[in-house]
């Protein structure tokens, strides 16, 4: 998703939903992991992957299905759904699969 | 007719041929370099103008959430600051102001249903004894203690509030008639006497209370604030761990003498410390 999206909004641009989508997660699974310069800050993979790998499976896969569904909807809200829908659907249509947070941060 | 003999001419065509020949390929080379050279121009400005598209919406993405951000910051603190001026910070309980919006709620209530309340001022006896012997931080402890023991002692429509220092209102929005007043009142002074599981050094408390009703006794807030601070003070000066109504009618009513503090007998075997007066 990074990939797709930096070359149109920037990695900080990336990185601001990212984080923010982690903030707004958050509030209903505070262990996830605070987004390191969330306005400015790359992704960081593996501090997600960690705190994902000590939850529960089905709690893990919950937030992570939350994060994907806050950072789409971040995105949506700010360049409209038809863009959001054209850009998020680039990754899917390369890797031919949906990949989660949780598969790309492990 | 040329003087000039044929061969001669046909060189210097040729040579002339020639000469417009090399220009061409000059020119053809130049215009080939000249090609290269706006392509190479366009190129780099397309990527110049996409570099900073994207510079541009980067911008804008990261100045969109910073506002949400900020956005959400200053709500939490308005949600903070609304609650600090409506809750007391120490006991968080209702603070003075929203306790007189609720008395005075409870009061219309009651004129427009035609049913009875009570207000009760109850002050902690003893307190400056908890604070001089133990520290402002046990005081506070026994502070929030009081106000836990004293919630519970009410129902969910009722409210107490910490009115101030060791005070605290308590509204009984509707109550069928003074016994029962007399009843919550007499459940309050024994939670507070009882300690229980979470009890501190100053858990075991004793406290003076008046209680004004409504609307037979007053018609505002203030006023039967004003009525049931008074009659704590005849809790108080009686030795206090007792209540005492305003009404003259209503302590004969549970059996007591006019303007007397009521059931300091009957709560005092429950408290051992605590009364040397607030």
């Amino acid at each position: 998703m990074e990939e797709t999206l930096a070359p149109i909004i920037g990695i900080g641009g990336v990185g601001a939903i990212y984080g923010r989508s982690l903030a707004l997660s958050r509030r209903t699974f505070p262990w996830l992991p605070v987004s390191s310069g969330s306005s400015c800050g790359r992704i960081e993979p593996s501090s997600l992957g960690d705190a994902l790998a000590r939850q529960p499976a089905i709690e893990a896969s919950a937030a992570d299905a939350m994060l994907q569904r806050t950072f789409r909807e971040l995105l949506t809200s700010l360049v409209g759904p038809r863009l959001s829908s054209r850009l998020l659907a680039l990754p899917c249509q390369m890797s031919g699969r949906n990949d989660g947070w949780q598969e790309k941060a492990q | 007719m040329s003087l000039l003999p044929e061969d001669s001419v046909h060189t210097t065509a040729r040579r002339a041929l020639a000469l417009l020949h090399r220009e061409a390929d000059a020119a053809r080379k130049e215009l080939a370099v000249l090609r290269r050279d706006i392509a190479d121009a366009r190129l780099e400005f397309d990527s110049t103008r996409a570099a900073c598209l994207m510079e541009a919406n980067e911008q804008l993405v990261v100045a969109a959430l910073r506002a949400r951000e900020a956005s959400d910051s200053m709500l939490a603190e308005l949600n903070a600051l609304s609650r600090a001026s409506q809750f007391d910070e120490l006991t968080d309980t209702p603070s003075r102001t929203l306790m007189l919006d609720r008395i005075d709620n409870a009061l219309a209530q009651a004129r427009r249903r035609g049913i009875r309340g009570a207000v009760l001022f109850l002050d902690i006896d003893g307190f400056k004894a908890i604070n001089d012997a133990h520290g402002h931080a046990a005081g506070d402890e026994a502070l929030r203690h009081a106000a836990t023991r004293l919630t519970a002692s009410v129902r969910g429509s009722d409210a107490v509030g910490r009115f101030g220092g060791d005070e605290f209102l308590v509204l009984l929005a509707e109550v069928a008639g003074e016994s029962e007043v007399a009843l919550v009142a007499g459940k309050m002074l024994a939670a507070l006497a009882s300690g229980g599981a979470e009890a501190g050094r100053s858990a075991r408390l004793s406290a003076s209370i008046g209680i004004a009703l409504f609307p037979d006794d007053a018609d505002s807030a203030p006023a039967l604030i004003a009525l049931a601070d008074a009659c704590m003070y005849r809790s108080k000066r009686g030795g206090g761990a007792s209540f005492t109504f305003h009404s003259g009618h209503v302590a004969e009513a549970i059996g007591a003498a006019p303007g007397e503090p009521v059931l300091r007998r009957a709560i005092t075997p429950l408290c051992d410390g605590g009364r040397s007066g607030g």
